[in-house]
């Protein structure tokens, strides 16, 4: 599958250009650079004597590089040109690109060689929701450097453009005016700089290195993130390639938020370059027995910007995780909530699930240990704020309509929560996940505070309120007439009886009675909610069922890597396998990389999963679809001492291999291999 | 000097402090600058924290204030350190978690609170 853009990107800073190099931002193309949620660039148009030139290919080298092939010509059926254009791209702070132009004539060639260039420093909220600016743009030219500019009040934010060879500069960019002799060439590098918030500090504490520096070091990086993880060997091919894929893609999504060490996985290109509680922490969890120091990296993170007060406007409650921070205008100015924002149920439950995690896989009893303080007021927090109502379960209604969002879940769009006649269900809303996540999050915090923190006490209370709310939620989520959990109890607290994949995440907790699982189960398998592709996130039974529709039809790999793993954990070895084979093979059909959702249409209709519209990709939950699959094929978990390996392998997967697998035990290997045709 | 893990650091000086307690589990200095000059520490130690005018000596990280007003802000408690970035009012440099969990902490019944309303803090 082809895209028409072509994006480089490495933490926070990313670009997004067309397939021939050009960024030409419109309401209809999110082109630009951008760094901290703010579009530094949005026009980089490159003509070569009134032309621009035809792409020939793209050479897609490495996530934080690419490299443009063209031709000058003058758009007639076949290329017929004497000169060839290479444009090379690295990013940066901002990005380096050279321009190459050669002449393969036998005569010299005048040429000229233009570059437009614009920046209307949209914030990204701006961008997506196509805003008019407030503050002022300015342009100026300063000893042979382009700074473009954009103020308002305190606010500022540059891009500097120069470059390595004399030529033209004008407020609204360059020309260069070279004779090529024949068969030679001609090169201008130029530098775009994109100065944020912290640009004038980070000129002293962390000065930027030339880009061939930083090109190196970003390869370097990324071959030593690839050779720490485990080593595949599979022997249906595709594997290779998906895996490599995840791997690279989680490493190019790594980004530092700057509060502690270490690099946690932003959400997603291109909405999402940001830190986001509830993905970076399923992402981590997707990717522990791969990457394990990513986790500890997100559990730190989310941590220390663990909420202390209780701020309406930013959902804010004290030991809440956010849900979302961003820096660009909207958000400085206090349009937007997210300095951070913690409208999100469920990213308390899931840091104390992933803590917990973490310690068993790694043995690293370090984290767990500093990070007491946080998991305590996280549990705090789901019994005194989660639980707004005190009738024993979460549920969340935002406290500012404006700004906040209407649902604080992982389905987070308007209409996500409905019952079977497609009626949305009135707030609050307590979704039978978070329920699931509270059980699970109190049992695995009360190993940590029987085996880490010392304190049995409180492992004795959690273990014991876990269990009454298991109890509970059985009685009163379960719809016995259709066989399955409710979706949520709404504001009235009536059971909202949408068949939705919600009920894959209460076996990855575990919250569910073993018969109603197995009833649950049924249902999961069924044709409507598995496509053949994946889970459905609603089932086309319902009335709300939409299969290109956000959370009511689509396939989300992550979603259904989690539903594959609670299959594990309840005995369904073979309906698992199932679900991890569709999400590979669809992962195939993707080139490997999966995004964050797909449409819901059967597989019978169609030879290949149909694309949402506006998907992000790479979206790093779907990045981690293919690694949690994997380590449920292979049945890998961890006692706190060795490496469980427990295969349930289809056959068309044949035989997979797990190479050096870190973990508390060292590093060890898995094997697996299909037998037989019962978990085809 | 600090630590963020909450190990206290041996030989430092102890300053006589207030109660804090969003900065529990905290230790280090973070230097206060104000229009770019230096104005005063704040020493934490755990639930303690102290405002000294001693600008001498390492601290883990600076917080810059564009001016008074930031700064007051912060000691209250009311400088939401993400917001103070973006706009300019106060950035930090050095030990950004650190600087950070402070700023954040002190949101958290500052000890400030009422004294910072005075003109002259320090």
């Amino acid at each position: 599958m082809t895209l028409d853009t072509v994006s480089i990107l490495d933490g926070s800073t990313f670009v997004v250009s067309d397939r021939r190099g050009d960024l030409d931002a419109s309401p209809v193309d999110n082109h630009g650079l951008f760094l901290e949620d703010t579009r530094f660039l949005s026009k980089w148009i490159l003509t070569v004597s009134g032309i621009r030139p035809k792409t020939l290919s793209v050479d897609d080298q490495a996530y934080y590089k690419v490299q443009f092939f063209e031709a000058v010509t003058t758009g007639t059926v076949y290329v017929d040109s004497h000169l060839s254009v290479l444009r090379r791209r690295c990013i940066t702070t901002g990005f380096e690109e050279t321009i190459e132009i050669e002449n393969h004539g036998s005569e010299p060639v005048d040429v000229e060689v233009k570059l437009d260039v614009a920046a209307d420093f949209a914030d990204l909220f701006e961008v997506k929701d196509k805003l008019a600016k407030v503050g002022e743009l300015y342009r100026r030219v300063v000893d042979g450097a382009l700074t473009l500019g954009y103020k308002r009040d305190t606010f500022v934010r540059e891009t500097i453009v120069k470059a390595d060879k004399k030529g033209e500069i004008r407020e609204d960019g360059f020309t260069f005016r070279p004779k090529i002799p024949a068969q030679s060439s001609w090169a201008v590098t130029l530098d775009v700089a994109a100065r944020g918030r912290r640009a004038d500090i980070e000129d002293v504490e962390r000065p930027r290195p030339p880009a061939r520096v930083l090109e190196a070091s970003l390869g370097r990086g990324l071959t030593e993130w690839v050779a720490g993880a485990p080593r595949l060997v599979a022997t249906w091919e595709p594997m290779h390639r998906i895996y490599r894929r995840s791997l690279v893609d989680l490493a190019a999504l790594r980004f530092e938020i700057g509060v502690s060490p270490g690099s946690l996985p932003a959400a997603g290109l291109p909405w999402f370059m940001a830190a986001f509680g509830r993905d970076s922490l399923l992402t981590s969890f997707q990717s522990l027995a791969f990457v394990p120091d990513m986790a500890a990296a997100t559990l730190r993170g989310l941590g220390a910007l663990q909420a202390r007060t209780d701020d309406p406007f930013r959902d804010s409650e004290p030991g809440k995780i956010l849900h979302e921070i961003r820096f660009g205008e909207m958000t400085a100015f206090e349009d937007r909530p997210q300095s951070p924002y913690y409208g999100s149920a469920d990213s308390t439950m899931l840091f104390l699930i992933l803590l917990e995690e973490y310690d068993r896989w790694t043995g690293d009893r370090s984290v767990a240990r500093e990070l007491e303080r946080e998991a305590r007021a996280a549990l705090n927090w789901i019994d005194n704020y989660g639980d707004r109502d005190k009738d024993g379960y979460v549920e969340y209604e935002r406290r500012v309509a404006k700004t906040g969002l209407e649902n604080q879940c992982w389905k987070d769009s308007w209409d996500s929560i409905a019952f079977a006649d497609g009626t949305l269900a009135p707030t609050p809303r307590a979704t039978c996940e978070l329920q699931g996540y509270v059980y699970d999050a109190k049992h695995r915090a009360a190993r940590l505070a029987r085996e880490v923190w010392n304190d049995p006490k409180l492992a004795d209370q959690l273990d014991r309120e876990a269990e009454e709310l298991k109890q509970r939620f059985n009685r009163d989520f379960w719809i016995e007439d259709r066989g399955f959990f409710a979706l949520a109890l709404d504001g009235q607290k009536r059971k909202v009886d949408s068949l939705t994949s919600n009920i894959g995440h209460l076996l990855w907790s575990g919250i569910a009675e073993n018969d109603k699982a197995d009833l649950c189960v049924k249902h999961l398998m069924s044709d409507e909610l598995f496509s053949g592709w994946g889970i459905r996130t609603m089932a086309s039974s319902e009335g709300s069922y939409n299969p290109i529709g956000y959370h009511v039809g689509t396939v989300w790999p992550h979603d259904s890597s989690f539903v594959a793993w609670g299959l594990r954990r309840y005995g369904y070895r073979a309906e698992a396998a199932r679900i991890c084979r569709a999400i590979l093979e669809a992962a195939d059909l993707f080139d490997g990389r999966l995004p964050e959702a797909f449409g819901g249409y059967p597989r019978s209709k169609t030879g290949y999963p149909v694309e949402y519209p506006t998907a992000c990709s790479p979206q790093a939950w779907a990045t981690g679809a293919p690694l949690l699959a994997l380590r449920t094929l292979l049945g890998l978990d961890s006692d706190g001492k060795h490496l469980i390996v427990d295969p349930a392998i289809p056959q068309p997967l044949g035989r997979i291999e797990l190479l050096n697998v870190p973990g508390c035990w060292g590093r060890m290997d898995a094997f697996g291999r299909a037998i037989g045709a019962s978990e085809d | 000097m600090a630590n963020e893990s909450g190990e206290q650091v041996e030989g430092e000086r102890r300053w006589p402090g207030k109660t804090a307690p969003g900065l529990a589990g905290l230790y280090g200095r973070l230097r206060i600058a104000v229009a770019g000059q230096p104005v005063a520490t704040l020493v934490v130690e755990g639930m303690y924290v102290a405002l000294v005018p001693d600008t001498s000596g390492p601290a883990d990280a600076t917080i810059m204030c564009a001016d008074e007003e930031a700064m007051r802000k912060l000691l209250r408690g009311e400088l939401n350190p993400f917001i103070a970035s973006m706009r300019r009012w106060a950035r930090l440099a050095g030990n950004r978690g650190f600087g950070t969990r402070v700023i954040l902490g002190l949101q958290v019944e500052s000890p400030f609170a009422d004294e910072a309303n005075k003109e002259h803090l320090i």
